[in-house]
């Protein structure tokens, strides 16, 4: 066992009869930092997160979590880890406390040291005044909140953590992502499965870009953008869509990649300055009128369109 | 211990749904209710008479040529077993006792019996009458004290004429009159009135023609609402099977089950906490329908032995095959089939609905035996007494197919969830 690491996965790989969901996938996350899967839906992380949390079996390679394989000794595996799934997996017809004092129970915790948890537990959540109310009663955020709770009662050392912020206000979403910092100050490793890029961006320490069930991109956020370079983003909205007329943007000199989505084209370009005159006198010789003009500093949305020639978020 | 959380869950999950509750509980007594009044539960007889309260001022005085006082023997009458249970006889010294005690509401009926009833039997011309005194309110019971004495006062009458024509016919002879003779006359006529009543056998005719009809008519109602009651406890056993089952698809529909494979528990102990949650709940079920069942139509459920074995084959019989069906179900959507369809036809098929039908056809009693459901009825009627046989083989069978279910429906479950 590598005593830095708290995962290690190696050629993991997963194919159902005709799909081939994830494709030789290895990394390793460092013991006390954030690791996040970034990548668009159907990219593969929440097959990949599964086999590592124990739920599915690999059909090729291995991964290590504390030193435990999940092929040879999963049980260990699923004592040291801690998953919050993507759906709400509560009971609704239970109390929060209920929820938690049930699902602790099966991470073994019995008595007072239980009731002790689901008290600290509450605390972490800030549900503490809400804890004898129906989960079926709460909003969508509370849930979630309750969501992540039940997967820190045993204290685990690395937490999974799938896209836990989808369809919250933002209000909870600050809360959840506040909670995943304040887990990680306390030493916990965490694994954060999302398709958003800013919460990739202001949590993690390590990124690895998912596409087609293959990691097409890792390293930290500097490293990421270093890929694209000096490369800049243009993002333009146009009168009307130009889909059939890709080709000619395609061919303006100092234009790398380009993709276009609602009438919104995003272009990686050699020199923004030189580039936008000449796009300029284009979409006048088209006809089109430019509504609104872009300029971005590299970030992971554009490293994901520079080696995927999509947006992240018009993929698959 | 865990699947024992997993059973406890189960359980206040299950306490929590409405509609769990009624199909336990509610439907099945309410269906065996609405049979039991459509067929004249109520009014069968089976519902006992609130016993009449009687006063009886016994004034008769002996006469030395009667071995007999007549006010005992009406007494006597009055308070012979068989009207124990309707009659309750209190002795008054005075009518006007007897009086304040109807209007006090203390007794429905008084009775007076005068001073001259024995000494009217034998004086040629004496007549003497018997008092009924009641609540205005109480018509009913005091016709029912009427029907009592008056085949008394009949019998009495029917004395003083043999007594009279007897001696009348040794007066026209020649014959001397002996003082005790119309007393011995009149006792020897009772005596022989008494024995003659067609069908009474000694005891008073109306005595005789309630008892019976109350009995008989009772043991048939309680034996067919025991016998449909048994029906809808064993469908609706079936019933809480598969919807306790159906918690493991409702569970993976829910991703609760993708959460518990994710804890260290393993697939082995959340199938044995659902079977445990499973027989809880079925077991409860049925004790507590059997108690409601005995308290609201009266049903006596048999030898406890007997009964409680079956109950016991019937909870584990339920319990696999819940599981067993289940376990070929893919999601929520597909769960209606099972439990309102597949459960349903097995129970029609395994003579559940039918079990209040005399004289179905033979081949029918044995289509039902090609069901666990069929099995079960045939257990329950075996310890009811309806039917003749060795109760052993249905709890056998019983037990064999609900071994044989949980096993096939947990490896099933094992395998898709592996």
């Amino acid at each position: 066992m590598n005593d830095e690491f708290s995962v290690e996965v190696k050629g993991l790989d997963k194919k159902y009869k005709d799909i081939h969901a994830v494709n030789a996938v290895s990394f390793a996350i460092r013991k006390g930092e954030i690791f996040s899967l970034l990548g668009p839906n159907g990219a593969g992380k929440t097959t990949t997160i599964s086999m590592i949390s124990t739920l599915l079996m690999p059909t090729k390679g291995d991964a290590l979590v504390m030193g435990h394989s999940v092929r040879k000794d999963p049980m260990a595996v699923k004592r040291s880890i801690g998953v919050v799934p993507q759906d709400i997996a509560l009971y609704e017809d239970m109390t929060a406390r209920e929820n938690l004092a049930f699902w602790g129970r099966m991470y073994g915790l019995r008595g007072q040291a239980l009731k002790s948890r689901i008290n600290e537990v509450l605390k972490i959540i800030s549900l503490e005044e809400r804890q004898r109310g129906m989960i079926g009663k709460f909003s969508g955020g509370m849930k979630r909140r309750v969501n992540i709770g039940v997967a820190l009662l045993h204290k685990p050392d690395v937490i999974i953590m799938d896209e836990p912020t989808v369809g919250v206000d933002p209000q909870s979403r600050r809360n959840i992502l506040d909670s995943v910092k304040e887990l990680n100050r306390q030493g916990c490793t965490v694994l954060y499965t999302t398709h958003y890029m800013e919460e990739a961006q202001e949590l993690s320490d390590h990124i690895a870009i998912m596409d087609h069930g293959q990691i097409i991109a890792n390293g930290t956020h500097l490293e990421l953008v270093k890929i694209v370079g000096e490369l800049d983003r243009i993002d333009l909205t146009l009168s009307e869509s130009v889909d059939g007329r890709l080709q000619d943007f395609e061919k303006v000199k100092g234009v790398k990649k380009i993709t276009c989505e609602e009438g919104k084209l995003s272009l990686l370009a050699d020199d923004s300055d030189t580039v936008l005159p000449r796009l300029f006198e284009l979409t006048a010789r088209l006809g089109l009128r430019i509504l609104t003009v872009e300029v971005k500093e590299p970030n992971l949305e554009t490293v994901f369109l520079h080696l995927t020639g999509r947006a992240l978020r018009d993929a698959p | 211990m865990k699947a024992l959380d997993i059973a406890y869950k189960d359980l206040i999950r299950s306490w929590r749904s409405a509609f769990t509750v009624v199909m336990m509980f509610v439907a099945p007594l309410l269906i065996t209710g609405l049979i039991y009044l459509a067929f004249g539960g109520l009014g069968s007889g089976e519902v006992s008479i609130a016993q009449i309260k009687v006063g009886l001022v016994n004034q008769d005085v002996a006469v030395s040529q009667v071995p007999v006082k007549m006010g005992n023997e009406l007494a006597k009458i009055l308070t012979a077993d068989p009207l124990k249970n309707l009659l309750v006889v209190t002795d008054y010294s005075s009518e006007t006792d007897a009086r304040q005690a109807v209007l006090d509401k203390k007794i429905s009926v008084a009775l007076i019996i005068p001073p001259d009833l024995t000494s009217s039997v034998i004086q040629d011309n004496a007549s003497t009458s018997l008092t009924i005194i009641h609540d205005p309110a109480s018509t009913l019971s005091a016709s029912i004290v009427r029907s009592i004495v008056e085949p008394f006062v009949n019998g009495l009458n029917g004395s003083k004429i043999a007594a009279q024509v007897v001696v009348a016919q040794l007066s026209k002879d020649g014959m001397k009159r002996d003082a005790n003779l119309p007393g011995q006359v009149a006792q020897a006529y009772g005596n022989w009135s008494m024995a003659n009543v067609p069908g009474s056998n000694g005891a008073l005719p109306s005595v005789d023609l309630h008892a019976p009809t109350v009995s008989t008519q009772g043991t048939n109602t309680e034996a067919m609402t025991a016998l449909v009651m048994a029906g809808m406890i064993i469908y609706f056993a079936f019933y809480t099977g598969a919807l306790n089952a159906q918690s493991i698809i409702r569970e993976q529909d829910e991703q609760t089950l993708a959460r518990l494979a994710v804890t260290p528990t393993s697939p082995a102990t959340i199938l044995t906490g659902k079977v445990i949650g499973s027989v809880f709940l079925i077991s409860i079920q049925v004790m507590v329908l059997m108690l409601l069942s005995s308290w609201f139509f009266g049903i006596h459920w048999g030898e406890p032995f007997k009964m409680g074995a079956v109950c016991l084959a019937l909870v584990f019989l339920a319990s696999g095959f819940g599981i067993f069906l289940m376990s070929f179900i893919k999601n929520m959507r597909q769960t209606g089939l099972v439990l309102g369809g597949a459960l349903t036809v097995l129970g029609m098929l395994g003579g559940l609905f039918t079990t209040g039908f005399q004289n179905l056809p033979k081949t029918f009693a044995i289509a039902t035996l090609f069901t666990p459901h069929g099995w079960a009825l045939r257990a329950f009627k075996l310890a009811l007494g309806s039917l003749k046989g060795n109760i052993l083989i249905p709890i056998l069978v019983m037990t064999a197919i609900g071994a044989v279910s949980m096993i096939v429906g947990v490896l099933l479950f094992r395998r898709r969830f592996a």
